[in-house]
């Protein structure tokens, strides 16, 4: 299969400022989710990838083109939904999206048409019809998002789409985001602060720091913890059960959630556990294989990131 | 999540070619321009000196008549008895007849003309240029006469002002409001962005300088005694096209590269209505001192170039010159240094113009 976005040793300076430090990068087709704290390098990445700036270095492709030579053919295939509060004045919304499909190459008429069935699917009703300036940011995720998508593009870069979404219209903006790569088999790549929305649709995830990228996996494999272990939750004296597990030599923390990980390849490990919970006069609620949490994973990388640079 | 939704839906249709996408950023672009009744209102402004110049035209076409039956008469007996006497004329008497009759009433049309049309500007310029031409191209210079001066006078005062109420939000709006980011998500290049918003002002210029003047022209030609007049005024319309474009493409390229230096279309048209205000009062203050200069010591004023050579400081005297050469009542070396100052004007403002508009692509 070929890779959707493939880069290699990609850099970006702004004026002595390193956007992207020697970018590898190699996406396959699906849902793949783009995390990194503010200043990662996200925006500098998906404004390479869209052709509206130059790599300072590095080459890569995009859909088979290469970066920085075809940016019109990549961008007839690509839909974006940049992070910016962005529309073009004085159309209104069911204009705005006609003007993107007539951009785009649909001819005008089909164009109009187009729109309403787009504006249809992401359940813009009569508003549509209202100038953009007097749209809610909301609405105008969706006005943007419904442009993205007007000329039926392969693949959809989606910077923080949800933002500015209320809960209802955030969760129906990811259904259609699932439902264009399940029953349509676009490519999506979500760029996002909010690490719900990534566990919610994407099927892998690229962890982007300083300009690096820390994490380029699947959720299957995040999932996978890298040792055998489980996760409990118990009533009683957490930090005492701990205690009791380290004199055993069982490797147990406490996470953020108030659950009990251990970490062990013994073969008694429930046996043993049952044991400490008798010791320590704990009383256990719930005894299930520990799964790694994302938000576990993007701190980590984070973090070492920010060591790394000290 | 719904039990049925018609939802999404793929399109494969044809798709129209890149070069035809600017014609969309343009045609959006008149049509949200055309919402404002400013707008419209001016544009209306714009057309009624043409009412004026086309009755100016009647008139000319009437006196032009009246002049070969009647007023003749007086002027010829005495331009014959002149040319009588001329041991010059002496030799073919029959020929050089018709020639002082021709003469006598290009001079009697020059001088009616004059009078009649005492409210025209450079009305001077097409008396002297009457009596100095033969009378076959009379109507030639006259038409070519009007137009200049409906080019130069109510129709560049017009451009300035369209031109200050449209341009001014066409790329600030775009910057303040991020539209470049959505612009620039399409399969559209920074040419064709410039050449779609270009085209919007230059489309509301054409509107209201090359259509009326075309519409006067043709005015002229149906008001003519015959119809093989077309064949001596063909140049008339490709030099209105010609004027046009000396209008078009530097005034909206300067009044596109204020507009994006800025996110405020309010500065944008402050700018633009200074650097206009601010040419025609440095040509004035040259005209002032010189008059001055004339009463305090003629023979040092004597000395001073011609004062027109100066008239390049005011953006408004460039076009006017290129314009009345291209109509040709302005001499070569006076419309070549507008011409130049016109083209650097453009130059540099289409080339900060891409500068911003990639700047702002990239922010």
């Amino acid at each position: 299969m070929q890779p959707l976005i493939e880069l290699d040793q990609v850099t970006k300076v702004y004026r002595g400022t390193m956007a992207l430090a020697g970018v590898d990068l190699k996406i396959m087709p699906g849902v793949t989710g783009l995390l990194g704290p503010n200043g990662a390098g996200k925006s500098s990445l998906i404004k390479i990838l869209m052709g509206l700036v130059r790599s300072t270095s590095g080459t890569g492709t995009i859909l088979g083109y290469p970066l920085g030579q075809q940016g019109r053919q990549i961008r007839s295939l690509v839909g974006y939904v940049p992070e910016d509060d962005c529309y073009i004045p004085g159309l209104t919304g069911v204009e705005v999206v006609q003007f993107a499909a007539s951009l785009s190459g649909i001819p005008t008429v089909e164009a109009l048409r187009r729109a309403h069935e787009i504006l249809d699917f992401c359940g813009m009703k009569q508003e549509r019809y209202r100038n953009i300036e007097s749209f809610s940011t909301g609405m105008r995720q969706k006005i943007k998002f419904a442009a993205s998508i007007v000329h039926a593009p392969q693949f959809l870069i989606l910077d923080e789409p949800t933002s500015g979404l209320d809960p209802e219209e955030r969760e129906q903006l990811l259904y259609r985001v699932k439902s264009l790569a399940v029953n349509f088999g676009k490519s999506v790549l979500l760029s996002t602060h909010i690490l719900p929305d990534v566990q919610q649709v994407c099927d892998h995830v690229v962890i982007l720091s300083k300009g690096t990228v820390k994490l380029n996996t699947s959720f299957a494999e995040i999932n996978r913890p890298s040792a055998p272990s489980l996760t409990l939750s118990i009533l009683g004296d957490k930090e005492a059960f701990c205690s009791a597990a380290l004199t055993n030599q069982l490797d147990a923390v406490v996470l953020q959630s108030g659950d009990i990980k251990i970490e062990s390849d013994r073969q008694d490990l429930p046996k043993l556990i049952w044991n400490l919970a008798r010791d320590s006069q704990a009383v256990i609620q719930s005894i299930r294989p520990a799964k790694n949490s994302l938000e576990e994973i993007f701190i980590a990388a984070v973090q070492e990131a920010t060591h790394a640079a000290t | 999540m719904p039990l049925h939704d018609v939802g999404y839906r793929e399109w494969d249709g044809p798709r129209v070619g890149p070069w035809k996408r600017w014609w969309m950023i343009t045609e959006t672009g008149v049509r949200i321009t055309l919402k404002s009744a400013w707008v419209r209102r001016i544009i209306f402004f714009c057309w009624l000196p043409i009412f004026y110049w086309g009755i100016g035209l009647f008139a000319f076409e009437q006196i032009n008549l009246s002049t070969r039956d009647k007023v003749l008469d007086f002027e010829q007996q005495q331009l014959a008895e002149d040319v009588a006497e001329s041991k010059e004329f002496q030799k073919s008497w029959e020929s050089e007849l018709e020639d002082a009759k021709s003469l006598a009433r290009q001079r009697v049309l020059a001088s009616t003309l004059k009078d009649q049309f005492r409210g025209f500007p450079a009305i001077e310029q097409l008396a002297d240029k009457l009596a100095s031409e033969d009378s076959q191209s009379l109507r030639h210079t006259f038409w070519t006469w009007l137009l200049m001066t409906y080019f130069r006078y109510p129709q560049s005062v017009a451009l300035i002002f369209l031109l200050g109420f449209i341009t001014p939000s066409l790329i600030s709006r775009d910057i303040r409001s991020r539209a470049m980011l959505l612009y620039f998500s399409r399969p559209i290049g920074r040419i064709e962005y410039l050449v779609g918003k270009f085209m919007i002002p230059a489309f509301f210029l054409i509107f209201v300088t090359m259509l009326p003047a075309l519409a006067l022209y043709c005015l002229g030609v149906v008001l003519s005694p015959e119809i093989s007049i077309v064949l001596t005024t063909w140049d008339i319309p490709l030099r209105i096209m010609l004027a046009t474009v000396v209008v078009v493409v530097p005034a909206v390229s300067l009044s596109l590269m204020l507009s994006s230096l800025t996110q405020e279309s309010r500065f944008a048209a402050f700018a633009w209505f200074a650097i206009w205000a601010l040419g025609q009062g440095a040509w004035f203050a040259v005209l002032i001192s010189t008059s001055i200069q004339k009463e305090i010591s003629p023979t040092a004023a004597a000395q001073l170039p011609e004062i027109r050579r100066f008239s390049g400081v005011s953006l408004y005297n460039n076009l006017g010159n290129v314009q009345s050469w291209i109509f040709g009542f302005e001499s070569d070396s006076i419309a070549l240094t507008s011409f130049l100052i016109l083209l650097g004007v453009t130059v540099f403002s289409l080339l900060i113009l891409y500068r911003r508009i990639s700047k702002a692509t990239h922010a």
